[in-house]
């Protein structure tokens, strides 16, 4: 791919942050949505085996 | 980053020797999905109402070729050759003689069982299909060809094992390389997990398919299968996983998240995907509910690990891509690169693993199992795990990993067509995927050829999805074949050059808790763990055993 | 080892999501009584057809609207193979198999066991809607599993 030397030179020039101190605000929106889906989906299915009992 | 001190050469490619056997894993492994693709396909359009089969084939004989050469051989032939690749890769670019003298003994006896189970399957002499439930009987050639394949996979883990050996021994004091961490991992994961199928293969099934014994412990060998059986499934996911935390983070110009948190997501995912098999049998009886519960329990423990993986994952994109000029909450997104099939490929795969994800910790919910037990809803699920996110991930890592072994450049043009495969086996996975969860849902079985069940209208209404399943199938099949078609090229016909194999490394040194490479620590928790889940119902299923049950062939 | 502080409050959801999970299916299972179906009674399998009740498989009325199905699954079917109990039946499954796995389900509802050859399975529901409902073979058994079906009628 032609886009690999550059991406080599961007990752030395990248400012040397800790991942810790980086901002993941978009990540955490991302995962929070992950956890709806999950939690969602179960309380769908448990709903539908107590309205099956 | 003292890459050369950890044995590491930057730009050195997998060498001759280790490439060779590299390809040859992964060759066999598309093989078997090419047959096993043609048997899905024929499936979904039979099912679907659309086609009879010959009078010389039957449904179960193809679930079964389908299955095996799916779930089995095309998954661990894959790994391996993964493996193997990377495991060169970190360690210098090449593998030392005993490594490769296991790896070529492993393919061996793996491909002679792989022949052995296929002849036994084409003569409709083992159509009991990939979990080979007793009391059915296959002939006794297709259970010793899966044993090979399972010995044949243990001799390939020494290779790696002893590769692993030599690079401590080079490299005291120093952590390993991720990559070759991660696979050591999967190798414990494995071999611990094809024990106790080892276990019914030899001392259950071969004795008692060949008549030596009259019958059958039933309940220990569901036990002993389904103890391996959970543990399969992370077998296939965990190599997914490294891709998704070493390789897929340097297709998009990033960085390891984080070294010490990847190593510790593995350890979790290899202590607790063991010891949880009654998630899979919750449904039967002579297990008692008390001892469900505690399977249950453990099963939802190993969901953090992968709820680690969705934030590290995230996470890798949103620091790269923030770096490349995204802002605000979702900027980043857009500046991931979207053209190139190595990322595309495992992106789609992890977006198919988030309704897996909550589709699995639904299944694995004691009670709540009755809703979906054996119902189509099942194989949906597994397909939009293994068949999506793990089998899409494996195609975007073969784009750039068979060019790399044979020397070869992934091209603009085969770019392009590995992103319209996978857009093809995204959405006839989806397609496919949805109906069938659907229909589970109201109550339509997996595993079971054409029927109306004498015409029941509740039968009647499965029908359209049944149909909807087959045009999934169809675009599936469009992209199998099309995916073979791209690495043929890759293979034999793509301009010689140089291709990246994508390793990435944390931004800077991360201290590694010294503990994560203590393995005696580790299989030490994990033994605790399989004798406190296992220990004593396996106990009981040899003392107060069902009287047992001769062989049958029903088919 | 260091979690970024929104990992850690992920992983504290996650995990508490979880634990909520657990609960609910605990006191779900143990509390009212709806954990999967575990009966632990055995029989010799190849003699199923000898064995009482299994030797004269059907319904025995045993209270006020509540009965016995004493089945067996073999391939390819059910004993009876028709069944009918009045609107409101509770009906407690006894099921057995005299020769490979098998599956019990009756689609749209709770009714969903496997059917181990050595093992009794059990499973209990009340049928408080008339229809025709269909009972189904779930786990493959061989060249006629698709056939394997029968109904209880209730009216």
């Amino acid at each position: 791919m032609e886009t690999q030397p550059n991406t080599q030179r961007d990752v030395k020039k990248a400012p040397q942050t800790k991942p810790h101190q980086e901002n993941l605000k978009g990540t955490f929106a991302a995962v929070i949505i992950v956890g709806l889906i999950i939690l969602v989906s179960w309380f769908g299915i448990f709903g539908l085996f107590l309205d099956r009992a | 980053m003292n890459i050369l001190q950890k044995g590491q050469i930057q730009e050195a490619a997998v060498d001759r020797p280790a490439a060779r056997l590299s390809l040859a894993y992964v060759w066999v492994a598309y093989i078997a999905f090419g047959v096993a693709a043609l048997a899905g396909m024929l499936q979904g359009m039979v099912r679907g109402g659309i086609m009879e089969l010959p009078s010389w084939m039957n449904y179960y004989q193809i679930l079964t070729a389908h299955g095996v050469l799916m779930a089995l051989i095309f998954t661990t032939f894959f790994i391996i050759g993964f493996l193997y690749s990377g495991v060169a890769k970190t360690t210098g670019g090449t593998l030392h003689g005993s490594a490769l003298g296991w790896g070529w003994s492993g393919w061996i006896l793996m491909v002679i069982g792989t022949l052995m189970a296929g002849v036994m399957i084409i003569l409709n002499e083992a159509s009991v299909l990939y979990t080979f439930y007793a009391p059915l009987k296959a002939s006794p050639v297709f259970y010793i060809g899966t044993a090979l394949v399972v010995v044949g996979s243990w001799l390939a883990g020494f290779g790696i094992f002893s590769r692993y050996r030599k690079w401590r021994r080079l490299n005291k004091g120093q952590n390993s390389p991720l990559f070759l961490y991660m696979s050591v991992t999967t190798y414990i994961l494995w071999i611990v997990a094809t024990i106790p199928v080892a276990i019914e293969v030899l001392f259950q099934l071969i004795p008692w398919s060949l008549g030596w014994t009259p019958t059958i412990n039933i309940m220990l060998s569901r036990t002993l299968f389904w103890f391996f059986g959970h543990p399969l499934v992370y077998f296939w996911l965990l190599p997914a996983y490294i891709a998704w935390y070493v390789c897929v983070p340097r297709v998009i110009g990033g960085h390891v998240f984080s070294d010490s948190l990847s190593r510790l997501a593995f350890i979790c995912l290899l202590l607790f995907s063991i010891p949880v098999g009654f998630h899979h049998q919750l449904m039967e009886p002579g297990i008692s509910e008390g001892w469900k519960m505690i399977h249950v329990i453990l099963t939802l423990i190993v969901v953090v690990p992968s709820l680690m993986t969705a934030f590290s994952m995230f996470a890798i994109f949103e620091t790269t891509g923030r770096k490349k000029g995204g802002v605000g909450l979702f900027g980043w997104f857009k500046k991931l690169p979207w053209t190139d099939v190595r990322f595309f490929a495992p992106f789609m795969g992890m977006l198919f693993f988030i309704p897996g994800g909550a589709g699995g910790i639904i299944n694995a919910s004691n009670q709540l199992n009755a809703v979906v037990h054996n119902t189509i809803w099942v194989t949906g699920h597994f397909h939009i795990t293994v068949g999506a996110a793990v089998a899409l991930t494996f195609f975007g890592v073969s784009f750039w990993l068979v060019p790399v072994l044979t020397g070869r450049t992934l091209t603009p043009t085969a770019n392009r067509m590995g992103m319209v495969q996978t857009v093809f086996w995204s959405v006839g996975m989806f397609i496919m995927s949805a109906a069938m969860h659907t229909m589970g849902l109201e109550g339509g079985p997996r595993r079971t050829d054409y029927t109306t069940y004498m015409d029941h209208p509740l039968a009647l209404g499965w029908m359209d999805y049944q149909r909807v399943m087959a045009f999934g199938g169809g675009l599936l099949f469009v992209a199998a074949v099309l995916l073979i078609l791209i690495l043929l090229y890759l293979t034999f016909m793509a301009p010689k050059g140089h291709t990246e194999y994508p390793i990435a490394e944390t931004e800077e040194a991360q201290p590694v808790p010294r503990i994560l490479e203590r393995w005696t620590v580790w299989v030490g928790v994990l033994v605790v763990l399989i004798v406190l889940a296992y220990g004593y119902p396996i106990m009981e299923q040899i003392q107060h055993q069902a009287p047992g049950s001769p062989p049958f062939r029903t088919w | 080892m260091h979690l970024h502080r929104y990992e850690k409050i992920w992983l504290i959801l996650g995990a508490g999501g979880l634990a909520l999970f657990i609960l609910l299916l605990c006191i779900n299972a143990f509390a009212m009584g709806m954990a999967p179906p575990s009966n632990m009674t055995m029989i010799d399998p190849t003699k199923v057809t000898e064995t009482p009740p299994f030797d004269n498989p059907g319904l025995t009325k045993v209270g006020d609207q509540e009965y016995d199905a004493y089945m067996t699954a073999f391939a390819f079917g059910f004993a009876p193979n028709k069944m009918e109990v009045p609107l409101g039946a509770k009906v407690n499954f006894h099921v057995t198999s005299p020769d490979v796995i098998h599956g019990f389900q009756i689609p749209g509802t709770n009714v969903n066991f496997m059917v181990l050859p050595g093992h009794i399975s059990s499973a209990t529901y009340t049928f408080d809607e008339p229809g025709e409902f269909l009972i189904l073979c779930n786990e493959y058994c061989g060249a006629g599993h698709q056939v394997m079906a029968t109904t209880i009628i209730v009216k």
